[in-house]
């Protein structure tokens, strides 16, 4: 996740949070169909919304390709979990496949030659070593057979002969599946949970238990294995199915699990439960012995929300988020399609086992200090919930094109965080307010020339790359396309994309294709080049002039008489003038230019973008004095929006007198208190 | 330079001391806002709306603003930080002024010198003022060094303590909880940097005094000598009457937190307009700097009286 980003942004908005100022409440956000209406709760009729996207087919269910049947058994004095049962798995290929791979996650946490703990990328979560490594080993693997019985364990190969990593196995199988065969499989392995170093582990009593089982890789279409070792950066891909897991751990813990608990049972000082769901490709849950619950029904869905003690208030935030976030996600992408949803907020002491989603489960997080005002725990909650749409039901291969959960989901995030909260959807604190989508603007043009956004996890330089161009940029890409095309047409992109692809696992080029198809050429050109090209704008007031019109003077035949006009006095009441604006960059955008007289008077001249540079002709009754590219910041893109103005030599701007006051103001008051 | 009597020490008939404090705050304030308006000037100032952009809603040239990644923000914030140091030093010349305006008079030895007397006595002459703030200056930086030190090892104390016990805590009472109880326990260690803070005004008081007593009888003194002298004046008066000196200070404290949060009311109303709305809300601000420039001259004054009390006391005894 990002919050590491997002916690330096904040640190700076909390120094400017004594800059008092008058948020425009009532201005409505720059929308791009010209409205001008406010977008703070402007919710939609649900029947407006049902047959905006009525044609727009969505599957049911998925494939089911996988089940797994297990058992797993917690002690959690030493964090470690005995687990068996049996994994039924299908060739949905059209071919045989002559081995498995296995995704053992936790091995990445056994030893520094994982290749989680070697990758030199720091600046983003899970970069500190754990107190205690985590591992995880597969006790049994055998293949029944019809009659047979295949032990497959003892040749299972964990890792290559050049690397030590030990999260991506090999299995070889004595005998092809057929396309279209389901075996079954049955599974024993012992974890060892990790301190919680990123996402799983265990902090004192409290256990989150991620990515603890052997996992089969997803077999794609062509028959190959989508199987990787678990990068740092990188996160997870698996096929569809039913998860069918049974959990025992000490009397006194709350569980919280993907899938509804279908058993409860206390015996011999055991608590057991019995999770089930279908139509999912992931489990995780959690164990502590010192959560609250709270349980509340929300637009039909069973929401329970676990929490520490204190946290009341934040668990009522998080629980406020939901009760937008279930009906305007189910509007915009499509009906949440589980009976549950589980909310876990970790111990402060645990902040990486927060900001992170499952199927039907969420980790948040967020210290017991913040206040209202600082929405970051809405915020955080929202985008979690929006991965069981942009990972969950749109199960894109997360390492290779981390973009398409974290960037989309970025952009739903803060569409969602627009809507419910308007202008201060990020901070509204004491007047000042900032939008979600102004905040990955402001992330968004970092690392623009050092990486695509548009590649594995793996392959991007640093962390802070990473987040800002799969989180920020791609966020910011999209709510760029939304303003300049149309806040409707950009609906309905997202909703034909959520809904065609719904249960299945799409690629980039699914997206293209949707958005070319729905918001035209020219646009889908903008994403492409943008995701794929490192495509940047910067749109630039390279020059403007003004000058009182004038009579020509000079020599001139007329009717075959030569004269000289000499210069005459300007015409009262009549200027010209001109603007050079430039386009630098790749992206081929749309912009309004607007024009200012001296009088007040505002022209606007609307560029498609094409050419590198325009030059916009001026002619009123006032002199020129001022032009501005993109007055109402639609494109969110443009790599320095200081640029995108400038004032004719002579005339002045609006100066700097607000920033004089309160810089002043804050001056005096710090010298009355740090040197009175 | 002749003593007033306790009795005669009022902040409000010293309104040009007072006024010549305000002055130098808001003529250093203008320099230490000085590279912020500069760097703002220059990334919005030619904009029509000028940095009315900065506060617009949502917040989109504000953030774009301080996320630019050239050396424009770490050169700015450098800067003022430097002025800013520049700026608490040169307050001392001023506050030197205040007070030894407080503390004495121009007018001769009278025979006349009665307490309750209602005798009028001649505010201190401007250029005497400010030469007793060259004289008293170095001490002044002397008590500010040292009492910003003690009051920042006060509350690291503070911190690190209240953190410690809320660490303790934890397991027993869940995080959130124990927040609040290190919250709690560091309230007592911020009363007692606010106490060192007060104790750093009287001594700065006594500073004046002694060395307007010097001067007065054409004496030379040292520095650390006046410090030395000035600190257990200072004690002195503190230890006999603790609670009647803070409670002086904090009402006074209070009022100036009022003040300030009248100006934030403001601020929030006015906001980001220009023309008419923006002079109002200088207006209003800089009331609310003088009102708070008073109040700690009204304070000042009440040590002073306090310091000058038990120094009689002292010398009577003696």
């Amino acid at each position: 996740m990002w919050l590491l980003e997002l916690s330096k942004v904040l640190a700076v908005v909390g120094t400017l949070g004594a800059w008092s100022a008058l948020s425009e409440r009532d201005a409505p956000l720059p929308s791009a169909d010209g409205s001008g209406r406010s977008l703070k709760n402007s919710e939609p009729s649900a029947a407006r919304e049902a047959s905006e996207f009525a044609d727009l087919p969505m599957a049911a269910h998925p494939p089911r390709v996988v089940d797994y049947t297990l058992r797993a058994t917690l002690d959690p004095v030493v964090h470690t979990l005995h687990g068996e049962g049996s994994i039924t798995w299908k060739n949905v290929a059209s071919q045989p496949v002559r081995e498995l791979w296995m995704h053992l996650y936790l091995n990445a946490f056994k030893n520094q030659s994982s290749v989680f703990m070697r990758a030199p990328v720091g600046g983003f979560r899970g970069s500190a070593l754990p107190r205690e490594w985590g591992t995880i080993d597969v006790r049994k693997l055998t293949w029944v057979d019809g009659a047979a019985r295949f032990e497959l364990a003892p040749g299972i190969q964990l890792h290559r002969p050049d690397d030590l990593d030990e999260t991506d196995a090999l299995i070889p199988l004595p005998r092809p599946v057929a396309a279209g065969e389901t075996i079954t499989l049955e599974v024993e392995w012992d974890d060892k949970l990790p301190s919680i170093v990123e996402r799983t582990g265990f902090d004192g009593s409290f256990h989150m238990v991620a990515q603890w089982f052997p996992k089969l890789a997803k077999l794609e279409e062509d028959g190959t294995f989508a199987h990787f070792p678990f990068h740092h950066l990188g996160e997870f891909y698996a096929d569809y199915g039913q998860y069918d897991v049974t959990l025992d751990v000490p009397e006194g813990y709350v569980i919280g699990a993907t899938g509804t608990a279908t058993e409860t049972r206390v015996a011999n000082g055991r608590r057991i439960e019995r999770h089930v769901q279908d139509d999912v490709h992931d489990f995780a849950w959690t164990a502590w012995d010192k959560f609250e619950t709270r349980r509340e029904t929300i637009d039909g869905v069973a929401c329970t929300i676990l929490y520490p003690h204190g946290y009341e208030s934040h668990a009522e935030r998080e629980l406020a988020a939901i009760r937008f976030g279930l009906p305007h996600f189910g509007r915009n992408y499509g009906k949440y399609p589980y009976p549950l949803l589980t909310i876990v907020h970790p111990p402060a002491s645990a902040p990486e086992a927060g900001g992170m989603e499952y199927p039907t489960l969420i980790t948040t997080g967020g210290e017991s200090y913040i206040p209202n005002g600082f929405n970051l725990i809405e915020l955080v909650t929202l985008h979690e919930f929006g991965h069981q749409y942009f990972y969950g039901l749109l199960a894109s291969h997360e390492t290779q094109w981390p973009f398409l959960d974290e960037g989309l989901n970025s952009y739903a995030e803060a569409r969602a965080m627009a809507e419910w909260k308007g202008a201060g959807s990020l901070v509204d604190l004491f007047g000042l307010t900032i939008g979600d989508a102004e905040g990955n603007a402001g992330r968004a043009g970092r690392y623009v020339h050092d990486d695509r956004i548009a590649q594995p996890a793996y392959a991007f330089g640093s962390g802070s790359s990473y987040g800002s161009l799969v989180y920020s940029r791609t966020a910011t890409l999209l709510e760029t396309l939304r303003r300049v095309y149309g806040d409707k047409p950009m609906r309905r992109a997202m909703a034909a994309y959520t809904r065609k692809f719904r249960f299945q696992h799409p690629a980039p080029q699914d997206l293209l294709d949707t958005f070319q198809r729905e918001l035209g050429h020219e646009a889908g050109e903008v994403l492409r080049t943008a995701l794929f090209d490192k495509g940047w704008v910067d749109f630039r007031v390279e020059a403007i002039g003004s000058y009182a019109q004038r009579e020509p003077a000079g020599i001139f035949d007329r009717e075959g008489k030569r004269s000289t006009s000499a210069p005459e006095p300007a015409v009262p009441g009549r200027y010209s003038g001109w603007v050079l604006v430039q386009r630098r960059g790749t992206l081929r955008l749309p912009v309004d230019i607007e024009l200012v007289a001296e009088d007040g008077t505002k022209t606007r001249v609307a560029w498609d973008g094409s050419a590198d540079s325009l030059r916009v002709p001026y002619e009123g009754s006032s002199p020129l004095r001022a032009a501005v590219i993109d007055p109402e910041s639609r494109a969110l893109l443009d790599q320095n929006p200081e640029n995108n103005f400038a004032t004719v030599a002579g005339t002045n701007g609006g100066g700097a007198p607000r920033t004089l006051e309160r810089a002043t103001y804050w001056a005096e008051l710090l010298m009355g208190v740090l040197a009175p | 330079m002749r003593p007033f009597k306790p009795f005669e020490i009022r902040a409000r008939t010293r309104p040009a001391a007072v006024l010549l404090v305000y002055g130098v705050e808001v003529v250093s304030a203008l320099v230490v806002a000085t590279p912020a308006h500069a760097w703002a000037q220059r990334a919005w100032g030619a904009h029509p709306e000028g940095d009315a952009l900065l506060f617009r809603a949502s917040g989109r040239e504000l953030v774009a603003w301080v996320s630019q990644t050239d050396t424009g923000m770490s050169v700015t914030a450098r800067t003022t930080i430097v002025l800013f140091f520049l700026g608490a030093l040169l307050m001392q010349l001023p506050l030197g002024a205040l007070l030894a305006s407080l503390a004495f008079s121009n007018d001769p030895p009278a025979d006349r010198d009665v307490e309750g007397a209602s005798g009028r006595r001649r505010q201190l002459r401007l250029v005497d003022a400010l030469r007793a703030g060259v004289v008293t200056f170095v001490p002044l930086i002397g008590v500010l060094a040292f009492g910003t030190l003690a009051v920042g090892i006060v509350v690291a104390i503070g911190v690190a303590t209240s953190s410690a016990i809320g660490h303790a805590f934890t397991p027993r009472f869940g995080d959130a909880r124990a927040f609040q109880l290190t919250l709690f326990v560091l309230v007592f260690f911020v009363a007692a940097a606010a106490t060192l803070a007060v104790a750093a005004d009287l001594i700065r008081v006594a500073i004046a005094r002694e060395c307007g007593m010097a001067w007065g009888a054409h004496a030379r003194i040292g520095v650390w000598t006046v410090m030395r002298t000035a600190t257990k004046s200072a004690f002195r008066t503190l230890r006999g009457s603790v609670a009647r000196t803070v409670f002086a200070w904090s009402w006074r404290f209070a009022l100036g937190v009022g003040l300030v949060g009248v100006g934030a009311s403001a601020a929030l109303a006015l906001g980001g307009r220009g023309g008419g709305a923006l002079v109002a809300l200088v207006v209003i601000h800089q009331v609310v700097i003088l009102g708070r420039v008073a109040l700690r001259a009204s304070w000042l004054a009440d040590a002073t009286r306090q310091v000058a009390r038990a120094t009689d006391q002292s010398e009577i005894q003696e």
